[in-house]
């Protein structure tokens, strides 16, 4: 009875002290001071990966205790310059934004330093080594993510040529874009390591009528083709556009389709074989751990002490249906890829003592889109 | 007849010149039936989408709502297609093309402001409305077994009927004669007891037809219809415009009608010819912008060049007899 009572008391105990060990000493229950984080974003646009952007920032902001101002924008550079001197204007602790250009920069830093307001960028890197070093000297740039745009578009193009394609007709957004310039030096550099033969490029397709006019005119003009790769566009229904204009030729499964970037419908034609490879899945990372980086900045609880952080966010392969539809599913819909209870536990510094930019980082390193599935499948 | 015969030989001049040279060029890629078939299907739509624009371009009015305009329709048949199969697209795209392109009329016509100012904002708005009918998605897609229109032959019929149609209306009706009168003088016109309004308000309603097809046409060729914004819808526009301004010009020697589907069939030679030669796509826009300047020049300056080529023989006389 004794013994029974000493194992209790003993079992008692641990149970207790393990619960106070869960728990961080630096952990705080109550909310940070309130603060505004600004993001120039089109909200007007439908498509659902624009949307799954905005909703990806606003749950960060909101995990935080924040809350999100936004301002539409077309997102070139001119606008986007008018959007920040508005953001501040409207009081906002935080501006986070996609850069159009490089030189835009040094603009957006002068504004954000006369007004004491952080700032920070996702999707892109600064090319422009003068003006890199000089926004990684500013006390006001917290930061950001991309891509390794680069070694996305070589692997996918060798994943192509593993698939048997040697002569390639590509599709790219407009030249000059930060990510399409790196896409295309990447996928030059993947041709030329797996010999696959680049027969021709076409830039800044934005209508499908322009696609099918693409595609046609490849098939025409390079019977030889044997993959196409869209390593960017901002055209509708690229993908169905391109497989029906293939089908129409009786191309469809003969030529290998790839693309980076997810697309809602790709789980169709992967499990009809008509498309093959995709890599993307940043779209939802990277403003999510953007905005997890200015939001750190903004309340004072820094991802690293040493100056703006970058985090680079990886790419996700896609290959089959089931991969496809748990996309849609988690990706596309209206919740963030990671919950606000996550955010705040594994992300947000002020409540965890333990986070910082390595912590993220490998956080970031398990992401797939079986991991969120299997996350939002528990909480469902 | 051997007028006839001039006049189609120097019409056809222009796209066989332009094949030829992309066939010395390019003679492996180019010089095969799937390449010059190719060329010629790509031409249906645009010219078309160019028929549409034209009624609105002779009587001087400037449509920058007809991409968005082609999306609703094209849209519309889609989710109509869903329910009702072939006989619902074709019915919900010519409605909303005809409801749309009735109301972008009366409202040209209401307010009067100018058409070119009146149309880009139409076209913000009606790219929403696009937007929003197409769905969480932001694009419409039909069944393969709805896509009937899209392939030869059916395809070539649809583009032999509307050619008719349109030079049916452009040369044989009274429409078609208040259009071009409207078009070279709106005051002598008003003047001579011509409803200028009226006239309008049809430019629009009856290219509203030709939206519709190129619409349906759209759909069934590439699958689906997407939806555009910040005035994405404008792009559509810009190669049919060119080829209604090239058969403008070319007038002169060919009917409007087939003038329009000769240029659109030489601007597609360009387009897959620099495709076919590797060029990038920079540069495809950079040639199809000095062929439009060459051929507008030339056409524009005849009188001059005539002048200058007298000039040049005189001269040459004059210095041959000197010599003899």
């Amino acid at each position: 009875m004794n013994l029974r009572k000493f194992t209790a008391g003993v079992l008692s105990f641990s149970l207790a002290a393990s619960l106070f060990a869960a728990v961080p000493v630096s952990a705080k229950s109550e909310a940070p001071e309130p603060f505004k984080i600004g993001f120039p974003w089109d909200t007007a646009n439908t498509d659902p990966t624009w949307i799954s952007i905005y909703n990806n920032v606003e749950a960060v902001v909101e995990a935080a205790g924040g809350e999100l101002i936004n301002v539409t924008t077309d997102n070139s550079a001119d606008e986007l310059i008018n959007n920040v001197s508005e953001l501040i204007s409207r009081g906002v602790d935080g501006i986070l934004l996609m850069p159009a250009a490089d030189s835009m920069l040094p603009t957006v830093d002068a504004m954000c330093a006369d007004a004491g307001v952080y700032w920070g960028t996702m999707f892109r890197t600064i090319s422009d080594e003068a003006i890199r070093e000089a926004m990684y000297e500013s006390e006001w740039f917290a930061g950001g993510c991309n891509e390794d745009d680069e070694a996305c578009a070589a692997n996918i193009v060798k994943s192509m040529s593993e698939m048997g394609v040697t002569d390639l007709g590509v599709i790219n957004i407009a030249k000059g874009d930060t990510s399409s310039d790196l896409r295309d030096k990447g996928a030059a550099q993947g041709a030329e390591e797996a010999g696959v033969n680049i027969l021709n490029t076409t830039y800044d397709i934005s209508v499908t009528t322009d696609m099918t006019k693409t595609i046609e005119s490849y098939i025409a003009a390079y019977p030889e083709m044997n993959g196409i790769l869209v390593l960017g566009t901002y055209c509708e229904a690229a993908i169905p556009t391109i497989e029906k204009a293939l089908a129409d030729h009786d191309k469809a499964g003969e030529i290998k389709v790839g693309r980076i970037d997810f697309e809602s419908e790709l789980g169709t034609y992967l499990s009809e074989d008509t498309f093959h490879v995709a890599y993307g899945g940043q779209q939802q990372i990277d403003p999510l751990v953007s905005a997890v980086i200015l939001v750190n900045q903004v309340i004072g609880t820094p991802l690293s002490e040493d100056g703006p952080t970058n985090i680079i966010t990886p790419y996700l392969e896609m290959t089959d249906a089931q991969e496809a539809e748990d996309f849609n599913q988690y990706f596309l819909g209206e919740e963030a890829v990671y919950n606000p209870e996550e955010i705040k536990d594994t992300m947000i510094r002020y409540y965890n003592e333990d986070v910082n930019k390595e912590s993220v980082e490998e956080l970031i390193s398990t992401f797939s889109i079986a991991d969120v599935a299997a996350r939002h499948g528990e909480t469902k | 007849m051997k007028k006839i015969l001039i006049r189609t030989l120097e019409t056809l001049a222009l796209p066989v010149v332009v094949y030829l040279i992309f066939l010395a060029i390019i003679p492996e890629r180019f010089g095969n039936w799937n390449c010059f078939y190719t060329i010629f299907l790509q031409s249906i739509i645009p010219t078309i989408t160019a028929y549409a624009i034209a009624f609105g371009n002779i009587c001087g009015l400037f449509d920058f709502s007809i991409g968005s305009e082609q999306i609703i329709s094209g849209v519309v048949g889609g989710l109509m297609a869903a329910k009702y199969g072939v006989a619902g697209m074709v019915l919900g795209a010519f409605i909303s093309a005809l409801f749309i392109t009735l109301l972008t009329g009366i409202l040209n016509s209401v307010f009067r402001i100018p058409s070119l100012v009146l149309t880009m904002g139409l076209a913000m708005i009606y790219e929403i409305v696009g937007s929003k009918l197409a769905g969480h998605y932001g694009f419409v897609q039909i069944d393969t077994e709805h896509a009937i229109f899209g392939s030869s032959p059916e395809i070539v019929i649809i583009f032999i009927a509307m050619l008719a149609l349109f030079y049916f209306l452009f040369n044989h009706t009274v429409f078609g004669y208040n259009l071009r009168a409207v078009g070279s003088n709106e005051t002598v016109a008003k003047a001579s007891g011509v409803d200028v309004r009226a006239v309008k308000i049809k430019a629009f309603f009856y290219g509203g037809i030709f939206l519709a097809v190129s619409a349906i046409l759209t759909l069934c060729q590439s699958g689906s219809v997407g939806a555009q914004q910040s005035l994405g819808s404008v792009t559509v526009i810009f190669k049919p415009l060119i080829s209604v301004l090239l058969a403008l010009v070319l007038q002169k020697i060919c009917n409007l009608s087939f003038g329009i589907f000769i240029a659109q069939f030489t601007l597609n030679i360009i387009f897959i010819g620099l495709i076919a030669a590797g060029l990038p796509d920079t540069f495809q826009n950079v040639v199809l912008g000095i062929f439009l300047l060459i051929v507008m020049i030339l056409f524009r300056n005849t009188e001059r060049i005539e002048i200058l080529k007298s000039r040049f023989v005189k001269r040459t006389c004059i210095l041959g007899g000197g010599e003899t």
